[in-house]
């Protein structure tokens, strides 16, 4: 029933080294927002790095 | 506090039984946070992660209200019959982590299990439960 414990730590690590949130806000997250989150940080950093090897080949 | 809280109705199949005998059977259910699962973890009486009672104390943290009961207490959801236990961990499986379709399937089989008006114990076997692991299981590794 309840949540890997271990993802639940990597999810909130992954999104407080991205957007310096508090603690207590990335705990208050419902789970599927803090997912949500994740994926759209994942999708940002793709983005960004993309951008950088574009710039590369420049 | 999350400002988008969500809570979800839901009816027991049996229904709570209090200590002066009233029967507690609706309520609502609040999604899930975080803290909700690892705050109990943290809890003393707690023998370690495969403790049963972790799932009573995440539970007593997101049903928000049960009957006419002025709080939920663990003492309440632990006195629940079997059958009203693994409905409320299958809802907070459904609620948090399944689809729309396993909402649907999950709430109707309950509905038409409570038009038979029979014993639970009577009622014929509901069939598999849905798989909740799926969404969970669709997390991006690369969070890692």
């Amino acid at each position: 029933m309840r949540y890997p414990t271990e993802a639940l730590w990597q999810e909130i690590a992954f999104l407080a080294y991205h957007l310096h949130w508090r603690m207590d806000e990335l705990l208050d997250l419902e789970h599927m927002d803090r997912v949500r989150m994740v994926r759209a940080v994942v999708s940002l950093n793709d983005r960004a790095w993309q951008a950088v090897r574009e710039y590369g080949q420049q | 506090m999350s400002s988008l809280r969500t809570s979800y109705e839901f009816t027991l199949p049996r229904g709570y039984v209090d200590g002066q005998g009233r029967l507690h059977k609706t309520g609502t259910m609040r999604l899930a946070t975080a803290r909700d699962e690892l705050e109990p973890l943290r809890d003393p009486t707690v023998q370690g992660p495969d403790d049963p009672r972790l799932t009573i104390l995440v539970l007593t943290r997101v049903v928000e209200a049960l009957g006419s009961l002025d709080l939920v207490t663990s003492y309440d959801i632990e006195g629940l019959f079997a059958v009203d236990l693994a409905f409320l961990q299958d809802f907070y499986g459904v609620i948090n982590f399944g689809s729309q379709e396993e909402y649907d399937a999950l709430v109707n089989a309950q509905a038409s299990s409570a038009l038979l008006g029979t014993e639970p114990t009577q009622q014929p076997d509901p069939g598999p439960r849905p798989n909740l692991r799926r969404a969970v299981e669709e997390i991006p590794r690369k969070a890692q």
